[in-house]
Parts: C-alpha cells; sequence; structure tokens
C-alpha cells in the first residue's frame, strides 16, 4: 500500500476528461495536415470569406424574395432596414447575456476546478460529480430548470429584487459554462509537469501559494484558448433563450416575421441573424487560433 | 534530544519503500556528516532519486527513520515545510518556473516563504547568480537560458533558502556534454566551501575527484560504498564490479 | 491550503443555500388585487408579440395589436401606466399565477382545465374557430379527409392535438405563421390549420390564389383573458369591462382597424350588449 504524499498533487481522478487544454490543439492540427495530405488538397478553414459568402447568401436571398414577393411590395433590403434596430437591440441583449454567463460561470468555475484537485476526497469528489452532472446536462434543459425553478423576484426583508427572465436564462446557461471551465482549469492544472510541484514544494511553498503563484499563472496560458472557444460556442447557445421567452435576437427575429407576414422574408431575416452571429464570433475564433499556435511554438 | 554537528546531518536507518506492489528501497542505510560530499551511485531503478526525495518528505517512506539534524523526517507532526527551508534541493529536469525572470525564480522562495526583505533577498540573488557566473542574465527568463544555465539558476535558486543540505538528483543527465562541466565546477565549489551534498550521479569521474564517500546502489538496497579511492580501485562486490566495467 | 478549500466549500455552500431558498421561496404567488395595482400605478399586462393582429411588434419594437389595444383601456380606466410582457403560450399561466403579470389578454383560448388554474373573466372577449387553408386542387371536403396527411401547425396551439388525434392528421409544427406558410408553399406539408379569421385574411392576398379553406369552421372556441385566482375584484372590474367593449363595438372597432373582418362572435356579443 503506497499513502498518497499529503502534499503532491493528485494524479489519478476518477473520469478523466481531458480537454483539449494544449497538446491536443497541435495533435488536431497535426491531424489536419494528415488529412490534407491524404486528400492532396486544403481542407476548408474558417475564413473571413465565408462571412462574404453569407453576406452574399443574405443579398441573393432578398433579391430572390423580392423577385417571389412581385412589385408593389416593400423592398426585402428596406424592410429589413426598418427592422434593423429591433433586431440589433435583441442582438446586444444575446450578447450581454453571454458576457454575464461566461463571468459568473469562470468564477464559479474556477473554484469549482481547484476543488477538483483538492486534496480532501469528500470536495473532490462533490466537485467532481457537479462538474459531470452541468458539463453533461443537454443547455436547454439547464435553461428549462432555471428558468421555472428560479422565482420572478426576490424578497429579503422589504426589499423586492425582480429576477427577469433574461437573468433566469443568464443564470440557466452559466451552469454548463462553470463546468466547462471547470474542467479547462483542472485539465489545465493536471497539464502542468509534476516537475514544477516537487520544485516548489522543495522550496517549502505551501500547497496555496504554489498554486496561486507557481501552477495557477503557468495555466493562463493553456486555459486562454479553450476558454476563448467555449465564449464563442455560449454565444452562439445564447439563442436558446428565446425557447425561453427572452426577447433576445432569435426571438425577435421570430416577432418581425410574424409582424411581416411575408414568408418570403423567412431566408433574407435569418441570414441577418447567421451574419450577425458570424460578424461577432469569426474575430474571437481566429484570435483563438492565432493564440493556440503562438503557445504551442513557445512551450 | 538537540542534534550536535557531531552526529549525523542526514540518517537514513533502515528506509523501505514501496510504490505499488514494486518495492524500491529495501532497507536502506546511509549517513552523511556535515560539511561532507557523499555520491550515490548505480544503474537506473536502483531507487536513488526515490531515496532523495524521501529524505526533503516529498514522499513517505513505509518503514524504517529518516533524520535531518535530529529530526525525524516522517514524523506526522513534523513541520514539512520547516524542514525543506533546511534541505535543498536540485532536479534533473532543472524545473525552474517558466513565468519568472531568472532573478525572481531565486528571490520567489526566501520572500514568499521566509518573509525575508525583498531588498536584501534581491542582494542574495545577485550575489548567487554571479556565484554561478550568470551575471547579466538576471532577467533572462528560462525559455533563454540554455541547459547548463538553467540548471545553474535552479542551484542558486536552492540556496537562496540557505540549506544546510543540499540534494541533487542526477542534475546533468539532461544536459548536454559542453554544458555539463560548467554545472560541475558550481557544485565542486560548494563541496569545496563546505556545503553538505548528497548527489545522485553518473559521472563517474565527478563522483571520484568530489566525493567523501561513494555509495553504490543497486535494486533498492546498498550493495558497497567507500571512499572513492577504495571503491574505485577495489570494488569487492561483483554487481559492483559489474557496472564499473560497463561505465569505465 | 486550509483555508483555500474552507473557502471553496463555503462558497458552494453559500451557491446551494441561495439555491435552496429560491427553490422553496418562489416570489410571492398571491393574486394581485385591484389596490396593489393601483398603489404601484402601473398595470403589467402579459400579451402575445407574434400574432398578429393580436399582438405583434411594430418596427419600434413595440408591441401593438387588437389585444395590447385593450390592455391600455383597461389601464386608461384604472388610471395607471400600461407595461407589456411579452408571453408565448408555454409560460402566459405561470407568468399569472407567480403575479409576474397581473393580466393576461393573450389569445387564450378557455378552456375548463385552464379555469382551474387561472381565473377566466366572462363573459369572453372574443372568439375564433379553426379551419384549415389548403391548395384548390388537394380537395378536402370532410375534416377527416385529412387523416395520414401532414398538415402545418403553430407550436403550442390548442388545436394541434385535436386535428391530430380526432381526424388522424400528421401535424408538422412550427415557430410561427411565416414558417408554417412558407412550408405550405413549399409542399411539406398540405393543409395549414389555424385560426379561421387569419386565413380568411390571408387567402384575400392574390399571392394566395390557388388556395382555398375547404372545410366548416369547427371549435368555435371563445378566448378568455385572466387574471390571477383569487383576485376576485379585479375580475369583477374586467367583466365589467369586457361587456363594455361589446357593448361599445371596440372589439369590432379594432378588428376593422387591423384588417380583420369582424367574426360573428364579436357582432353577436354586440347585438347582445348593445342595449344594455
Amino acid at each position: 500500500m503506497s499513502r498518497r504524499p499529503r502534499n503532491r498533487p493528485p494524479v489519478d481522478l476518477a473520469g478523466t476528461t481531458d480537454l483539449p487544454v494544449l497538446l491536443p490543439a497541435a495533435d488536431s492540427l497535426a491531424r489536419r495536415a494528415a488529412r490534407e495530405r491524404e486528400l492532396g488538397a486544403a481542407l476548408p478553414r474558417l475564413d473571413w470569406r465565408h462571412g462574404l459568402v453569407l453576406l452574399a447568401v443574405l443579398l441573393v436571398s432578398a433579391g430572390v424574395a423580392q423577385a417571389q414577393a412581385g412589385a408593389g411590395r416593400e423592398p426585402v433590403l428596406e424592410v429589413l432596414l426598418r427592422w434593423m434596430p429591433v433586431l440589433l437591440r435583441g442582438f446586444l441583449f444575446n450578447i450581454v447575456i453571454s458576457f454575464l454567463a461566461m463571468a459568473v460561470g469562470t468564477l464559479i468555475g474556477t473554484w469549482l476546478g481547484l476543488m477538483q484537485i483538492s486534496l480532501l476526497p469528500p470536495v473532490r469528489v462533490g466537485s467532481w460529480f457537479v462538474t459531470q452532472f452541468f458539463r453533461n446536462a443537454p443547455w436547454l434543459v439547464l435553461l428549462f430548470y432555471c428558468m421555472f425553478l428560479l422565482p420572478f423576484e426576490f424578497r429579503i426583508g422589504g426589499l423586492v429584487i425582480p429576477f427577469p427572465d433574461w437573468i433566469k436564462a443568464t443564470i440557466g446557461l452559466s451552469l454548463p459554462v462553470l463546468a466547462n471551465v471547470s474542467e479547462i482549469v483542472r485539465g489545465a492544472v493536471n497539464s502542468i509537469p509534476s516537475g514544477q510541484w516537487e520544485a516548489s514544494e522543495s522550496l517549502a511553498f505551501n500547497r496555496r501559494q504554489i498554486l496561486w503563484m507557481i501552477i495557477l499563472p503557468q495555466c493562463v496560458k493553456r486555459m486562454l484558448p479553450p476558454w476563448m472557444n467555449l465564449y464563442a460556442i455560449l454565444t452562439m447557445a445564447t439563442v436558446l433563450a428565446s425557447i425561453v421567452g427572452v426577447s433576445e435576437m432569435m426571438t425577435q427575429a421570430g416577432r418581425v416575421l410574424a409582424a411581416e407576414d411575408r414568408p418570403d422574408l423567412l431566408i433574407p431575416i435569418y441570414s441577418f441573424v447567421l451574419l450577425c452571429f458570424f460578424v461577432y464570433c469569426y474575430p474571437i475564433a481566429r484570435w483563438t487560433v492565432a493564440l493556440e499556435r503562438r503557445f504551442q511554438v513557445k512551450l | 534530544m538537540a542534534w550536535t554537528p557531531d552526529q549525523p546531518l542526514v540518517s537514513c536507518k533502515d528506509v523501505h519503500k514501496s510504490f505499488g506492489a514494486v518495492e524500491v528501497l529495501k532497507g536502506v542505510s546511509l549517513d552523511v556528516a556535515q560539511g561532507e560530499t557523499i555520491c550515490i551511485i548505480g544503474p537506473s531503478g536502483s531507487g536513488k532519486s526515490t531515496l532523495l526525495r524521501c529524505i526533503n518528505a516529498l514522499v513517505p517512506i513505509d518503514r524504517g527513520s529518516i533524520t535531518v539534524e535530529g529530526q525525524e523526517v516522517h514524523d506526522p507532526k513534523l513541520d514539512k515545510l520547516a524542514l525543506r527551508r533546511k534541505v535543498g534541493m536540485v532536479f534533473q529536469q532543472y524545473n525552474l518556473f517558466p513565468h519568472k525572470s531568472a532573478l525572481q525564480n531565486v528571490m520567489m522562495a526566501p520572500v514568499t516563504v521566509l518573509k525575508q526583505d525583498r531588498k536584501e533577498v534581491e542582494e542574495r540573488a545577485y550575489r548567487l547568480l554571479k556565484k554561478v557566473r550568470l551575471s547579466g542574465k538576471e532577467q533572462a527568463y528560462p525559455g533563454e537560458l540554455s541547459g547548463g544555465q538553467q540548471q545553474r539558476v535552479a542551484i542558486a535558486r536552492s540556496l537562496a533558502m540557505n540549506p544546510d543540505v543540499m540534494l541533487f538528483d542526477e542534475v546533468t543527465a539532461a544536459l548536454d556534454p559542453e554544458t555539463v562541466k560548467e554545472v560541475l565546477v558550481t557544485i565542486r565549489e560548494l563541496a569545496e566551501e563546505g556545503m553538505t551534498c548528497l548527489l545522485v550521479t553518473h559521472e563517474m569521474g565527478f563522483a571520484r575527484e568530489v566525493a567523501d564517500q561513494i555509495y553504490f546502489t543497486d535494486r533498492g538496497v546498498i550493495v558497497e560504498q567507500g571512499s572513492p579511492k577504495e571503491f574505485f580501485a577495489n570494488a569487492k562486490d561483483p554487481r559492483t564490479q559489474e557496472f564499473l566495467s560497463q561505465i569505465l | 491550503m486550509n483555508k483555500l478549500i474552507r473557502s471553496a466549500v463555503l462558497g458552494t455552500t453559500a451557491a446551494l443555500a441561495l439555491a435552496l431558498v429560491a427553490s422553496v421561496a418562489p416570489g410571492t404567488a398571491t393574486a394581485t388585487t385591484l389596490k396593489e395595482v393601483k398603489d404601484k400605478g402601473t398595470l403589467v399586462v402579459g400579451v402575445k408579440a407574434d400574432y398578429k393582429p393580436y399582438g405583434f411588434l411594430d418596427s419600434d419594437g413595440k408591441i401593438v395589436g387588437i389585444e395590447p389595444t385593450l390592455a391600455a383601456d383597461v389601464a386608461k380606466k384604472l388610471g395607471v401606466k400600461l407595461e407589456l410582457v411579452p408571453v408565448v403560450s408555454s409560460n402566459r399561466m405561470q407568468f399569472l399565477e407567480q403575479g409576474k403579470i397581473d393580466l393576461m389578454i393573450a389569445t387564450m383560448t378557455d378552456t375548463p382545465e385552464r379555469e382551474k388554474v387561472v381565473e377566466i373573466v366572462k363573459p369572453n372577449y372574443y372568439s375564433s374557430g379553426t379551419n384549415v387553408m389548403a391548395p384548390k386542387k388537394a380537395k378536402f371536403k370532410e375534416w377527416t379527409d385529412l387523416k395520414g396527411v401532414p398538415v402545418c401547425g403553430i407550436q403550442g396551439a390548442f388545436y394541434n392535438r385535436k386535428t391530430q388525434e380526432q381526424f388522424g392528421a400528421d401535424i408538422v409544427a412550427f415557430k410561427g405563421t411565416a414558417e408554417a406558410l412558407t412550408a405550405l408553399k413549399q409542399g411539406r406539408c398540405v393543409a395549414f390549420v389555424y385560426d379561421d379569421s387569419f386565413l380568411i385574411s390571408k387567402l384575400g392576398d392574390p399571392e394566395w390564389a390557388d388556395y382555398d379553406m375547404p372545410l366548416k369552421t369547427i371549435d368555435d372556441a371563445p378566448w378568455g383573458l385572466a387574471v390571477a385566482k383569487g383576485a376576485d375584484k379585479f375580475a369583477a372590474f374586467m367583466s365589467d369591462m369586457i361587456k363594455d367593449w361589446h357593448k361599445t363595438g371596440r372589439i369590432l372597432e379594432l378588428e376593422t382597424k387591423y384588417g380583420v373582418k369582424n367574426t360573428p362572435f364579436a357582432l353577436e356579443m354586440h347585438e347582445k350588449y348593445k342595449g344594455s
């Protein structure tokens, strides 16, 4: 029987789900290169040109819609322009929700991730369970859960704190985010070579100092790409809030369609929604890839 | 029971350690007197590195006793952090903190662990880096230094804690041959200055030159020990003879 | 080290405790009384925002339509400000129960099950029947002709179930009318089941010249506006309000304003109350 040394990082955790902290990125790039060699052609990469394609789809669909609608009706682009403020206000909502959910999720998720590497088995197992639970639950289900479980206002004494739907949606979306952040943190901490722990222990740092001064600062770089990736996914997932009645862009798009009552607007309006998300998420994706490349070379 | 310098600084008695089913140390006993330089040699996997890690409590032992300055290392009540302030360790893979400069690497532990005055620590760090011949490299990050330079920063980092004994775990094994020498020179100077050193090494020439005592381990036991002269000249155990014939 | 764990444990405990408090104290599930509405100076009404012409967005993002106008009438009569909250079929009754809205005027069909949950005010303020819109060449004659046929519907509409269970149609549900009509045009379904008043107005459009409404309108179902259970005074107030709408022909006037042919129900109710 070998006892686990008290001050060492736990090495074997139940359910090791290795997140793509860093090396898997190199891995996937290598795999991609291999496939490209095999095919003898370059695989499509996310590109600003895709945005142009989207824009073209929007314009063409608007044109087609116009042709279908026939003369005498308001041109599709004019309709779109008229509704633009309503739609963009909805999109702003998506962004606000994504920001807040990410902030809350990151804050709590970091703690949860650190609890996953705690030396106390109950803390470790408990946080592992919470992480796995929220990580493997469908986002929409969590959203519904928060929507219908949380009250619409809190009463603390005589103080009434309203709790609007979009805040509930934010909380609902922050649950999967915190679970994923927890895994990112755990994965990053475990990816730091054990020599770093040994060296700092031999210098008489205590565990907390090691974690905060030596291990975590090294993790930040490794965590940034998957964290940004998660943010992009979250942003796109904010449209789920439309199903629970939050007035975000997708909801507004549906209402615009209902108000206009013109089936020919269907494609142009949804194309516009798509374009907005692309324009917002694409730079994030590019930046993530750039960061991944840079860190890969440096380490 | 107060410890006095005439007693062994580090004393291992019948140390046993297993990792799962593999017994790595099968009753190792060894004493290091103050100011002495001890080299442990032996084939890979003979438990040398594990023994070093047991001495500063990075790895717990199953049976036996290890004392440092008279204090039982594996006493559950022992303040491990206090022990580690007395025992410095240098690793094969240097293990410098990559996000800190050479100077910060050296300064970090005295400032945060010993809570010493930053200004004073900084002066000492400059002095130590000068001692390991790295003046001018204070602001360099580990990624910008060669293996040999990194290892010397690691030695300075350990010395900054003013340890009573230094453990060196195959510190030249990962280095390019041309940089091995600069690290060995540093260690020899330390030994000559009277630092108590315990080295696990494959550098036979170096061991012969600096060691006061040489221990040969194989499969978890100490097979043979002696002064460099008698050890290299007339090893008695056939295992030692075989090992030496392969190496030399 | 210990501090780290302690604070982590504390944080989690606090979060869990909060979640627990939240789940056992779901706001205030009491009915809003008339007095409370007057005291807070705002009437919060749940209306549809995706159901033209009863409740829909204008391009300023404001909710307009027949029902929002009725809501404005109520607020005006009470002398309070109006706040409109967009609702959907799946959350409108819950909002009322929670007290998140004071009043719901949201195209809700009056059914006995719903009357158990919320206070549906009598008399009914509106009514609509169900019919289908289909290509003329489909030649439907009876509702039973829909058996085994894909029929487009709107998610959450109450007549979907009947069309499916009683007449055996395969309902394909969509988010909104635009999506459903597109599907009908593309031939993904051969009929669209919806409110007859909407379908009549649609069929006036030359774009749909090849389509008709071949079946007999069924389920002429009354719509109910509702307040929370127990808000009796408020319900009585709303009852008078509805009678007044029927008496003055307000509903008929709004139908005309929003381009809906006057429905038989609205005409009949006007006849009934105009003398009172």
